[in-house]
C-alpha cells in the first residue's frame, strides 16, 4: 500500500517573516519554512537539520539568489542548499528533504504522508 | 661544503645572514651567538620604541623563525675566544666548534676621550638596552645634549624629544651631518630641526664634561659652557673588532676585519660581513650594504662564486626629526669637472643639490633637504646608465608638469635592502602575484628599511595597467559596486530600504554577501533598529537574534560591561542567570563575560532578567563596537598617570552600537606599561603626563598587527574628536568586512593621509563626520530592550512557530568541569 498524501495546516502565514525563515516541528522532526512574498511560490519548506553541523539552525540562514535559484546559506558554516530541491550546492552528494508547500486562506499547509 | 656554521651576532645583518643561508636550502646547521638579551631587531627605527612605547615591533622574522631545526640562537652569549686552528670559540666558557665561522659583531658608539665622559649620566645609543638607560635617566632629567650631528645623532635627539626633554645637539663640524650634507644643505636642516624646538650648536669641541649641583656641565674649547641633565653620545660608530684582532685576523687601517670581495677575512674559514667589516678598507655603515654582504658571504658557503661584493652604494633616504633628508653618490661634488645645479626655498625649507658628469650627460650625486619627493627618480640617474634631461635642472626645480616617466631597464635594482631589481617583481607579477602583499611576501620587495614601497606599488600599478588588468572590485554579482560606492549611494539617495537599492542599483534578489553588508552600511547611516521587518531578512542570524550562534545550535549572551568594570551586584545577577538557565560561563578576552548555550525561546527570557538588574545588549553578535578594554588606572595603580577606566568607560558608552565594515575593538592604558594592550585593537589610547596618545589600525586574530601611533599627547576633546573622525572615515571608506588595519594599510598614503584627512582636515570633511557620529550617538537604543517591549519582535523568538515545546529537550549536552558544554557529533552517535 503505497503512503497517502494530504495536506496538512502547520502555521499561520502571519508567524512567517517575510524574504527569512522560522522552523516548526513536525512529529518530532524540526523544519525551516521561509516565506519569499515576490517569488511565484511564495513558501518553501525544508529540513531544519544543517547536515554538515547536526545542528537544527538552517531556518535562521539568509537567502541567496544566484542567476534565479534560490537557496538557504547554513548560518553554521554557510554551505548553500537550493530551496526547490534541497541539494548542497557546495556538495551535491548530500541534500536535505523538501516538502511541498502553499498558503490558503492565512494558514500555511504542507504535503504529508 | 661546510656543515656547521657559527654566526658572532645577532643583529640585522647576522639575522640576514641566517635568513639568507635557511632560504638556500642547503645543508648544514647554525649556530647563532649573541652578546645582547634580545633576538635580533631593527635598529633602523630604534627611536619608535618611544613612540610606540614598545620593542615588540621592531623584532625581525616571524616569531618561530629561531624554532627552524637547523638553528640554535644563544642570547646572552658574548664571544670571548676565537681558536682558528682547531676551528672553535668559546661562549660563556662552552666550547662550540665550527666548519666556517662568520663575524656579524657590527660596531659600538665611539665615544670620544674627554674627562668626564664616563659619568653614568652620559649614555650611548645603540641597542634596546642602551634604549631603557636613557629612558630610566630621562625620566628624571629635563635637558638632554646629543653629542654628534650626524645621522645617528639626530635620531637620538628625535628619541630624547619624544621623551619630552629639551634638546640639544652638539656637532664638531661647523654643520649638521657633515659626510652627507654640504654647508647650504646642512644650513636648511638646521632650520628646520631648530623650528622643532631643539638647538644646534655647531662647531663645538667638548673639553671636559663636569659635574654640577644640579647635573652636568659641559665645557667646550671656545671657553662657552652648556648644562644639561643627560648626554647621549653619538659621534660615529667604530667596528666592533677586538675578537678578531685578539685572533690574528687582519684589520683594516683604521680598525675593522679585512675582507675581499667574497667576504672572506685573511682567514679563509672565517668571514665577517656588516659595520665590523671593511672592504678595500672602508666600513659600510648602512644595512643595505651589511645585507650585501650577508648574501654574498652565504653564496660563498654554498659554492656559488658569482655573488661578489665590490662596495656599496651609500645613499641615503631619511626622515629626521620629521625631517626629508636625501643624499646619494658624490653629493660634495668631488668628481674632477663635476657641475652642479641648486635650488632652494627658504620658506617651505626645502633645498636641493644635483651633482652632474662634466659632459652633462650623467647624475653623479644629490642632495635633498625638506622634501624627499624627487629621490627616486634621482637614485635612478645615479645607479642606472641613463642619459639626464637636456637641462638637468628640470629634476630639482618645481614645476607644473609631471616629469616623463623614466625608462628603467629590468636590471635596474628596486629594493636595495633585499636585492630585488624590477626585472624581479615583473616576473612575480607574471607568476600572478598581483597585489602588494604579495609581491611583498614572495619577493621580499619593500620589507627592509621600507623606503621603495611607494615605487613598488607604482610598479605594480603600471605593470597591471600595461597587461590591461581591470581589477573587480564588485561587492557581489547583485551590486557591481565597491562597498564605498555603495555607501555615498545610500548616503546621498537617502535609501533606507534594500530593496530600493537593490531597484536603482542592483540586480536579482541580493545574498549572504550583499545583504549583511547593505544591512551594516544602512545601520551605519540610518541606525534604524534591526528589527524593523524589512531589515531582518538582511541579517545574519546572530544581529537577528542578538546573539553568537555556537556550533550546536546555541546562542550565546554577553551584555555589556563598559571598560570591564562591574559591580558586585550585577555580577551577581549574572551567577544567577547562569544558574538558573543552565549556561557555561567563561570569561572572553574583552573583559565580559560571555553566557553559552540559551536556545532561541530563552533569550527574551535572559533578557529580561539581565535588563532588569540594569545590564544593556554588548553587541557580541555584530560588527560593531565590542568593548573598550582598560585597567585600573590612576585610580588604583601606583603606575598610572590618567584614568584610564573612566576614559574606556567613556568611549564604550559613545561608541557602542555604531555598526562598522567589521568588528571593533578598543581599549585605553593608564600608563605606558599598557596593559589594556591598547596596541592590538583598532583604536588604542595610552595614557601619558600630558593627556593621551591615540593609536590606530591594530588588531590580535590571524594576522596580528600592532597599532600606529597617530597622535601624542592629546586633551580628552580632541582624542575623542579625532577617534569620531577616524571611526566614521573609516565606516564610510572601508571595504567589506575589512578591519581598520587592513583598511589602513591600503588607504593612499596610508597614516600620514588619514592624519591629514583627521587632524588637518583636509577633506574639509571633519564637521560631517562629527555630526554623522553625533547622530549614531543620539539614535543609540538598546536594542534588547527594544525588542523585548514589541510584541511582534518579542514572537520572533520561537524556536518552533508551531509548538510551544521549548527546544532545551533537543540540545544534547556532557558535563566538564562542572560545567555544561555541547555533545560532539561523535558522543551523539
Amino acid at each position: 500500500m503505497s503512503a497517502v498524501l494530504s495536506w496538512e495546516s502547520v502555521c499561520n502565514l502571519d508567524d512567517l517573516v517575510p524574504g527569512a525563515g522560522v522552523a516548526i516541528c513536525l512529529d518530532g522532526v524540526a523544519y525551516a519554512i521561509f516565506y519569499l512574498p515576490e517569488h511565484p511560490q511564495q513558501v518553501f519548506v525544508v529540513g531544519h537539520k544543517d547536515p554538515f553541523s547536526g545542528a537544527e539552525v538552517l531556518g535562521w540562514g539568509l537567502v541567496c539568489e544566484d542567476q534565479g535559484r534560490y537557496s538557504v546559506a547554513s548560518p553554521l558554516y554557510k554551505q548553500h542548499f537550493d530551496l526547490l530541491d534541497g541539494t548542497c550546492l557546495e556538495d551535491p552528494s548530500i541534500s536535505i528533504e523538501v516538502l511541498k508547500a502553499r498558503i490558503e486562506n492565512g494558514a500555511v499547509l504542507v504535503e504529508r504522508t | 661544503m661546510p656543515k656547521r656554521i657559527v654566526v658572532v651576532g645577532n643583529g640585522m645583518v647576522g639575522h640576514h645572514f641566517v635568513e639568507q643561508f635557511l632560504g638556500s636550502d642547503s645543508a648544514g646547521t647554525v649556530t647563532v651567538l649573541s652578546a645582547e638579551r634580545h633576538r635580533a631587531y631593527d635598529r633602523v627605527h630604534l627611536s619608535e620604541v618611544f613612540e610606540k612605547k614598545s620593542s615588540d615591533h621592531l623584532t625581525l622574522g616571524s616569531p618561530e623563525f629561531y624554532e627552524d631545526p637547523r638553528v640554535e640562537l644563544v642570547l646572552n652569549a658574548p664571544v670571548t675566544e676565537i681558536d682558528r686552528s682547531a676551528q672553535f670559540v668559546i661562549a660563556n666558557g662552552q666550547r662550540y666548534d665550527y666548519d666556517a665561522l662568520v663575524l656579524a659583531t657590527g660596531s659600538y658608539p665611539f665615544v670620544p676621550p674627554i674627562p668626564g665622559a664616563d659619568h653614568p649620566q652620559c649614555m650611548v645609543y645603540r641597542t634596546l638596552d642602551d634604549l631603557d638607560q636613557i629612558q630610566a635617566q630621562a625620566s628624571r632629567s629635563k635637558t638632554g645634549v646629543v653629542v654628534g650631528g650626524g645621522l645617528l645623532g639626530l635620531e637620538a635627539a628625535n628619541a630624547l624629544r619624544a621623551l619630552g626633554l629639551d634638546v640639544h645637539v652638539v656637532e664638531f663640524a661647523p654643520r649638521l651631518m657633515p659626510v652627507q650634507l654640504d654647508e647650504q644643505a646642512g644650513a636648511a636642516l638646521r632650520r628646520k630641526i631648530e623650528a622643532l624646538g631643539v638647538q644646534v650648536h655647531t662647531q663645538k669641541a667638548t673639553q671636559a664634561i663636569v659635574p654640577t649641583q644640579a647635573g652636568l656641565q659641559m665645557q667646550f674649547a671656545d671657553e662657552s659652557v652648556l648644562d644639561t641633565d643627560m648626554i647621549v653620545f653619538s659621534a660615529g660608530i667604530r667596528p666592533h673588532d677586538a675578537l678578531a684582532k685578539q685572533s690574528g685576523l687582519e684589520l683594516g687601517s683604521r680598525g675593522g676585519i679585512t675582507v675581499d670581495d667574497q667576504c672572506r677575512t685573511s682567514d679563509p674559514q672565517v668571514f665577517a660581513i656588516g659595520e665590523c667589516a671593511v672592504y678595500e678598507d672602508r666600513q659600510y655603515g648602512l644595512v643595505a650594504p651589511g645585507y650585501a654582504m650577508a648574501r654574498t658571504a652565504v653564496s660563498a658557503l654554498i659554492g656559488d662564486a658569482s655573488t661578489r661584493f665590490t662596495g656599496a652604494d651609500m645613499s641615503t633616504k631619511l626622515k629626521l626629526l620629521g625631517v626629508d633628508v636625501g643624499s646619494i653618490g658624490d653629493a660634495h661634488g668631488q668628481t674632477p669637472g663635476a657641475i652642479s645645479y641648486r635650488y632652494e626655498n627658504e620658506s617651505e625649507g626645502i633645498y636641493r643639490r644635483l651633482v652632474v658628469s662634466a659632459d652633462s650627460k650623467r647624475l653623479l650625486g644629490a642632495i635633498l633637504i625638506g622634501d624627499n619627493d624627487p629621490f627616486d627618480r634621482l637614485l635612478q640617474y645615479a645607479l642606472n646608465p641613463i642619459d639626464l634631461p637636456a637641462q638637468p635642472d628640470a629634476l630639482i626645480l618645481p614645476s607644473a608638469e609631471a616629469l616623463p616617466e623614466l625608462a628603467l631597464p629590468p636590471s635596474a635594482i628596486l629594493c636595495s635592502c633585499h636585492n630585488v631589481s624590477r626585472g624581479d617583481i615583473i616576473d612575480a607579477i607574471d607568476q600572478g602575484h598581483t597585489t602588494l602583499g604579495d609581491l611583498k611576501g614572495c619577493t621580499q620587495a619593500a620589507t627592509g628599511c621600507g623606503g621603495c614601497a611607494a615605487p613598488l606599488k607604482t610598479l605594480l600599478e603600471q605593470e597591471l595597467e600595461s597587461r590591461g588588468v581591470e581589477v573587480d572590485r564588485s561587492l557581489c554579482q547583485h551590486f557591481s559596486y565597491t562597498r564605498q560606492e555603495l555607501f555615498d549611494i545610500i548616503r546621498a539617495g537617502e535609501i533606507k530600504r534594500f530593496s530600493d537599492l537593490l531597484e536603482s542599483h542592483g540586480q536579482g534578489d541580493g545574498c549572504e554577501i550583499c545583504k549583511p553588508a547593505v544591512g551594516s552600511m544602512l545601520a551605519s547611516c540610518w541606525n534604524e533598529n534591526i528589527q524593523t521587518p524589512e531589515l531582518i531578512p538582511l541579517q545574519d542570524t546572530n544581529d537577528t537574534f542578538m546573539a553568537n550562534m555556537q556550533k550546536n545550535g546555541t546562542y550565546s549572551v554577553v551584555p555589556r560591561i563598559p571598560g570591564g568594570e562591574i559591580k558586585p551586584e550585577m555580577l551577581v545577577v549574572l551567577g544567577q542567570v547562569g544558574q538558573k538557565y543552565d549556561l557555561y560561563t567563561k570569561i572572553t578576552g574583552g573583559q565580559r563575560i560571555d553566557l553559552f548555550g540559551a536556545t532561541l525561546d530563552e533569550l527574551p527570557l535572559i533578557w529580561e532578567e539581565l535588563i532588569a538588574a540594569g545590564f544593556e545588549t554588548g553587541h557580541a553578535y555584530g560588527k560593531s563596537l565590542r568593548t573598550v578594554k582598560s585597567c585600573v588606572g590612576q585610580t588604583w595603580c601606583r603606575f598610572g598617570v590618567q584614568d584610564s577606566a573612566s576614559m574606556a568607560i567613556y568611549l564604550e558608552n559613545r561608541y557602542k552600537g555604531l555598526r562598522s565594515p567589521h568588528k571593533l575593538k578598543m581599549a585605553v592604558s593608564g600608563c605606558t606599561r599598557e596593559c589594556a594592550e591598547a596596541q592590538s585593537k583598532d583604536i588604542g589610547v595610552i595614557a601619558t603626563e600630558n593627556g593621551w596618545n591615540l593609536f590606530v589600525g591594530g588588531n590580535g586574530g590571524m594576522r596580528p598587527r600592532h597599532a600606529d601611533l597617530f597622535a601624542t599627547d592629546l586633551d580628552d576633546e580632541t582624542l575623542i574628536r579625532y577617534i569620531d573622525r577616524i571611526l566614521m572615515f573609516y565606516v564610510a571608506t572601508g571595504d567589506r568586512l575589512q578591519r581598520t588595519s587592513v583598511w589602513l594599510e591600503s588607504l593612499e598614503g596610508g597614516l600620514d593621509y588619514l592624519r591629514e584627512v583627521v587632524i588637518d582636515d583636509s577633506l574639509k570633511l571633519g564637521a560631517e563626520l562629527e555630526a554623522r557620529m553625533q547622530r549614531v550617538i543620539d539614535t543609540y537604543q538598546c536594542e534588547w530592550k527594544a525588542a523585548l517591549e514589541d510584541p511582534n519582535t518579542r514572537r520572533r523568538f520561537r524556536s518552533f512557530v508551531n509548538a510551544d515545546d521549548p527546544r532545551r529537550a533537543r540540545i544534547q549536552l556532557v558535563e566538564e568541569r562542572g560545567q555544561r558544554i555541547p555533545m560532539s557529533q561523535e558522543e551523539k552517535a
